[in-house]
């Protein structure tokens, strides 16, 4: 049976919505199953209701890696091979959710925000569509080659998932976040024209965060300090105020 | 007063609306706050503003991570209400003060966002069990119809959730400005704050793992550009 570009858009289209039913007990099981429905109508036959029993239950990824198990447990259906298609998929999800959650909530999203709001200091329009041009770009073409190397690599999924993102990228991320986190805050603190109190509060809070504390107790503390000095006459600019 | 309740239901729909591409569909970035904030400042009239309480908020929660089951706190609500705040002021254009009064309202309603995604997710729950009878009696139409009832009602929880904060936070907010010239000036430096905060947390994170040297060669030359500006 082919896997069609038509098949293959419509198993895409539909695992963008896999969080849309996220719930504690089950996660993402039932968007996992909205995701593949269409084709294992079209590849179970017969045991299409046994094949759905199969795929509706426990189901918890990084969204954004979700196409590649969906690739992996169609290649498998199609074959015949329900249940290795779910021993692949539960082996398959917590790996790829440490490798999502890795290479998107702590690498790319935080590079390509970072990159923006050094722009937005020379053209703070232009911030938000850079961030969502490069961010959409990066994930909507990954999650697209996911489900074609998922169904390429379905025999041996674990080799083809760790090949996923490469070594060169996520490494010049890595390093420039730290740089453009060093650069944004010497930008910043002289664009306030009160460098001495940015790097005050910045050290303040710098500490604190080094010693544990919670986010909701540094902001609550700095902010009574910042009513305080506000209160004093102690004055701040807005960088982007012009 | 049904210019401002006219602006709060828009609020409340654009609120929905960027819940659904947060939790529901596609994971697009449109409800971070760089975003949404300006969107919002885009449809009230006060663009420029909506971006710089984007870019404040941006940082603050860049390092929360939904990682496993976990829920994190989430700036879609915070940004929102500051803009829709900045939003109300009956002028020409808000004035950049009101920015830090608008930002010491607006930061905590991201616990409110984060106790409604929950209650959300809790409500799935049901979704789930009722897709599991309607596949037992083979009516797969239906299955797939809960799951997409589910990601719409994200869009009804976050979008009436908001809708409430700000009946309630809007008149506290201009009664506040009106008796109190003085506030906006005087909290001013409240603005800037989550902004430095979200950077330490980043940078305290990040220069643990991977040393310093990055991050003060950034400075550097983060120190030199802000000084090139200030002189020219």
């Amino acid at each position: 049976m082919n896997f069609t570009f038509r098949d293959r858009l419509n198993l895409f289209v539909r695992s963008l919505s896999l969080q849309g039913s996220w719930n504690f007990p089950r996660m993402q099981g039932l968007g996992f199953f909205f995701s593949l429905l269409p084709w294992l109508r079209k590849v179970s036959g017969d045991g299409f209701k046994e094949a759905c029993y199969r795929h509706l239950g426990y189901f918890n990824t990084n969204p954004y890696m979700s196409p590649y198990v969906v690739g992996v447990v169609s290649r498998l259906e199609e074959e015949g091979k329900g249940e290795e298609s779910v021993k692949a998929r539960n082996s398959l999800m917590g790996p790829l959710g440490a490798i999502g959650d890795g290479y998107y909530w702590a690498t790319l999203r935080p590079f390509t925000v970072l990159m923006s709001i050094a722009l937005s200091f020379f053209w703070i329009a232009a911030a938000p569509v850079l961030f969502l041009l490069i961010y959409n770009t990066v994930h909507l073409k990954n999650r697209w080659s996911y489900l074609n190397r998922g169904y390429l690599n379905a025999h041996s999924p674990m080799e083809g998932a760790s090949e996923l993102h490469g070594k060169v990228f996520p490494r010049f991320m890595e390093r420039m976040i730290t740089l453009l986190l060093g650069f944004i805050l010497g930008l910043a603190a002289f664009d306030t024209r009160t460098p001495g109190t940015a790097l005050l509060i910045f050290g303040a809070a710098f500490l604190m965060f080094r010693r544990q504390w919670r986010t909701p107790a540094i902001l609550g503390m700095l902010v009574i300090l910042g009513i305080f000095l506000g209160f004093f006459g102690t004055e701040m600019r807005i960088p982007w105020s012009g | 007063m049904t210019g401002a309740a006219a602006k709060i239901i828009l609020s409340a729909l654009v609120a929905g609306v960027l819940s659904i591409d947060r939790n529901a569909f596609g994971q697009f970035q449109l409800s971070r706050p760089m975003v949404s904030g300006l969107v919002m400042g885009v449809i009230l009239g006060c663009p420029v503003e909506g971006a710089i309480v984007g870019l404040i908020y941006e940082l603050l929660f860049l390092g929360s991570l939904p990682v496993g089951s976990f829920i994190p706190y989430h700036p879609l609500f915070p940004s929102l209400i500051s803009v829709l705040l900045i939003g109300m002021y009956e002028g020409p254009r808000p004035p950049t003060e009101l920015i830090g009064l608008a930002v010491l309202f607006g930061a905590p309603t991201a616990f409110l966002d984060r106790a409604v995604n929950i209650q959300w997710r809790r409500s799935n729950e049901k979704s789930f069990h009722r897709a599991m009878v309607y596949l037992r009696l083979g009516r797969t139409d239906l299955v797939q119809f809960q799951h997409v009832l589910s990601g719409l009602r994200a869009g009804l929880y976050h979008g009436g959730s908001f809708l409430l904060t700000g009946v309630v936070l809007v008149p506290v907010f201009n009664t506040l400005l009106k008796s109190s010239d003085f506030l906006p000036e005087r909290l001013a430096i409240v603005a800037m704050l989550p902004f430095f905060i979200g950077l330490a947390r980043l940078a305290s994170d990040r220069t643990a793992r991977k040393g310093w040297k990055g991050f003060a060669l950034g400075l550097t030359a983060g120190a030199f550009v802000g000084i090139w500006r200030v002189l020219t």
